[in-house]
């Protein structure tokens, strides 16, 4: 029993900023350096009305289009997202109800960003092989450009908004050759949004209650913070040993994978990790670029962006590696068969009421 | 022999506040104490301090299961937390629990966003996870503080959820050729996300688009930074679901009311759980009702309900129990469980 | 690695005009040791000494020499 990976879909939002406004806000200088550290030249940003769970149903509505599904073809719908619609309830209802799945529907939200897509995939194949369904949507999404304040310059240059949607299903062949994971909480200050659920909900609780040594490098505590060198350090330290335990796992070499998809964190860092990992650029793709960090989209959005074309010739052999906030891991090794990633595309909806 | 999941201990923390049904009635001037019980059958629920979280209680909750010996920290694999009450926006709870309850690196951890179905549809997910080789031992924590998200003068709501965790061990067993777990039947219908919701303080509604003059009055109850409830419709939707969620689940599994010796439906309110009793025609000794001094405590209900009846003695090792969860989402789930 | 190359190593890495940092040098007068000179700093040490230093130890150094300190074991 196996789990196939059909489809891989990619939206982001139409509108974009780049280095000019940039320039505008931070002075040329300033901005020339942040775009050299960054690799972010373009970042696609959602409209106050659009939310990742709006991307979320554009990227499988493509799917509906691209590849033929109907909605009674699928018994479950995972949306992993840390900007969901609401609090509650969960956004894989709502989506399940606008994509118009059966009642009978499997919905849930899973909370992770960076590693969504590796731990996804597992999730996923689980219910598969398990025997619980056949076929399922895998959604990842994020507008993190939502939650960054606009004078922090380590994050607001830095994120833009996305969201990937999968199709798995069931089969006697498998797709997916290996996993691994990893979670280590004692990160968590490293990167985070302290204001705005119940450890804090709002800012006379956070001066009141939250201890002081937790959060005194933290300058806007309603929007995301995060410390560029303790994320540095923590790839250095872990994202070579997953690869590596993800080869030994599935029995399998450097050579024999085409391409690394890696979370798209910062270039800086992603040149430096592939260059320890001792991994040939030309098999490390990047979509930092012209999309920014998205946040848990980032792998499969990158290889949307970038290896659609040369997938619609040959299959590839890729693994997705997804690390971050948390601090939590994951990675994947992956075949995907001919047409499984579909070109990246542009969400031009505008919803001024969601539901 | 196939190793599948099997529940091996459940364990439950509630906060020490207490809220009253004389603390209610003083509060609200139409009713009094007695009549609250009539409606709700709930005497105090428990509610959590200003700073005391979801997380503090599923630590509190997980440290009972470590501390019965039954498994230690070290060896758990897997760790997923059901709670729509997390500390943060991001990062999720259950990596802050992971690093809390010291568990190893190689822990895969996940928060799951799920309400009132998040105990059946937990442990399908992490059954699922166990039986497909990413571990072996797991541990499902549920914990919501719901009771920070109510107006205190939501006549609606204040009277009927408590906060409240709960933690599950699981792990795969095959000392009997049998499936501990399952099966299980779902279902969701976004339809009626409006029912039951916080509209706003997420990215539909962010304070600045739910307020754009700044000058709302965030005192009122009709504020959309509070959790809202439809009661009627909420009652309405679960007398439709339940009975027909429960036929799917006998179908699936060539069971009959006859052959469970349990019924543990999540507890929303007493009252609703009687009609759907009565409607279902499920024998008062088959049915669990475990709410009067806890309230409802969205995905903790079940699990509390199951670890009170294992300590009476009601429900013990070998029995069969029907398990229904359902309520904001719409989402629900129903499965058996061997104990 | 000798001491003088390592230096020569950061004010590669820093963009620093040759000859330019001694031992002494404070850091906070150094134009692009700001936060990007900081992971450019980790990435060397990495690079040269397969060493991942520790971003707090590394917000307690003052001076050039602080920075050596870090990875005197691979200095000879």
């Amino acid at each position: 029993m196996g789990v196939l990976i059909k489809a891989i879909s990619a939206v982001v939002p139409e509108n974009h900023k780049d280095v000019v406004e940039l320039s505008a806000k931070f002075g040329e200088t300033e901005a020339k350096r942040t775009i050299k550290n960054t690799g972010v030249k373009k970042r696609h940003i959602s409209d106050p009305h659009t939310t990742a769970l709006d991307l979320g149903e554009e990227a499988c509505l493509r799917i509906f289009k691209e590849k033929g599904y109907s909605p009674d073809d699928f018994q479950g719908l995972i949306f992993i997202s840390q900007t969901p619609d609401y609090k509650l309830p969960a956004s894989a209802c709502i989506l399940q109800d606008r994509l118009g799945l059966s009642k009978n529907t499997i919905a849930f939200d899973v909370n992770l960003g960076c590693s969504a897509f590796p731990y996804g995939l597992a999730i996923a194949s689980s219910f598969i092989n398990s025997g619980l369904l056949e076929r399922i949507f895998l959604v990842v999404g994020d507008t993190l450009s939502k939650i960054s304040h606009p004078d922090d310059r380590s994050t607001y240059p830095l994120f833009g908004d996305g969201a990937i949607a999968v199709v798995l299903e069931k089969s006697t062949q498998n797709d997916i050759l290996g996993y691994d994971f990893g979670t280590d909480g004692s990160g968590w200050r490293n990167l985070v949004l302290p204001i705005g659920q119940l450890r804090n909900p709002d800012l006379e609780v956070y001066k009141n209650f939250s201890s002081k040594k937790d959060f005194e490098k933290i300058k806007h505590p309603e929007s995301i913070f995060m410390d560029g060198n303790e994320i540095f350090t923590f790839t250095l330290k872990e994202v070579p040993g997953i690869i590596r335990r993800i080869l030994e796992n599935s029995d399998k070499d450097k050579d024999s994978v085409d391409y690394f998809l890696f979370h798209q964190a910062n270039l800086f860092i992603l040149n430096h990790l592939i260059r320890k990992a001792k991994l040939p650029i030309d098999k490390c793709p990047v979509s930092i670029d012209d999309y920014g960090n998205t946040s848990g989209a980032s792998p499969a959005l990158t290889a949307c962006a970038r290896l659609a074309e040369i997938n619609s010739e040959k299959v590839l052999t890729t693994m997705f590696v997804g690390f971050g906030v948390g601090y939590s891991w994951g990675g994947t090794l992956a075949s995907l068969q001919k047409n499984t990633l579909l070109p990246i595309s542009i969400y031009r909806g505008g919803k001024t009421n969601g539901h | 022999m196939n190793r599948k999941a099997r529940i091996r201990k459940i364990s439950t923390f509630l906060p020490e506040q207490r809220l009253t049904n004389d603390e209610l009635a003083n509060r609200f001037e139409k009713w009094t104490s007695e009549n609250i019980f009539q409606k709700t059958g709930i005497k105090e629920r428990r509610f959590s301090k200003e700073t005391e979280t979801a997380s503090d209680l599923a630590v509190e909750a997980a440290q009972k299961i470590f501390d019965s010996g039954i498994v230690k920290p070290s060896d758990i694999d897997i760790l997923v937390m059901c709670t729509q009450s997390p500390d943060y926006i991001l990062p999720s709870t259950s990596c802050l629990v992971q690093n809390r309850l010291g568990l190893p690196t190689t822990t895969l951890t996940f928060d799951i966003t799920l309400g009132c179905s998040g105990y059946v549809y937990g442990l399908s997910i992490v059954k699922s996870l166990l039986e497909n080789g990413n571990g072996s031992k797991a541990l499902f924590l549920t914990g919501d503080t719901y009771t920070k998200y109510f107006h205190s003068m939501d006549e609606r709501v204040v009277p009927l959820f408590g906060d409240g965790a709960t933690a599950t061990y699981i792990e795969l067993d095959d000392s009997k050729d049998i499936d501990w777990m399952g099966p299980f039947v779902y279902g969701t219908d976004g339809k009626g996300a409006c029912n039951l919701r916080i509209e706003a303080g997420a990215c539909r509604m962010p304070g600045y688009l739910a307020d754009p003059s700044g000058k709302s009055d965030p005192k009122k109850s009709d504020a959309p930074e509070y959790l809202h409830m439809n009661g009627p419709e909420i009652f309405t939707f679960s007398l439709r679901t339940v009975p027909e969620t429960l036929k799917r689940l006998f179908e699936k599994s060539s069971c009959t009311i006859d052959d469970i010796d349990m019924f543990v439906f999540h507890q929303a309110n007493e009252y609703m759980l009687e009609v759907l009793r009565k409607k279902l025609n499920i024998p008062k000794e088959k049915f669990l009702i475990e709410m009067t001094d806890v309230g409802n405590t969205v995905s903790s209900t079940i699990p509390i309900a199951m670890e009170r009846a294992i300590a009476k003695s009601t429900i013990h090792e070998g029995m069969k129990i029907g398990i229904v969860g359902f309520g904001v989402g719409y989402s629900w789930a129903a499965g058996l469980l061997v104990l | 690695m000798k001491r003088e190359e390592v230096i020569t190593e950061i004010e590669t890495a820093l963009n620093a005009e040759p000859n330019s940092l001694t031992v002494l040098r404070k850091l906070k007068e150094i134009e692009t040791y700001d936060s990007v000179g900081q992971l450019s700093v980790i990435a060397l040490f990495d690079a040269l000494f397969d060493t991942v230093i520790e971003p707090k130890d590394l917000a307690e150094c003052k001076t050039i020499s602080d920075l050596l300190n870090l990875v005197k074991d691979n200095l000879s």
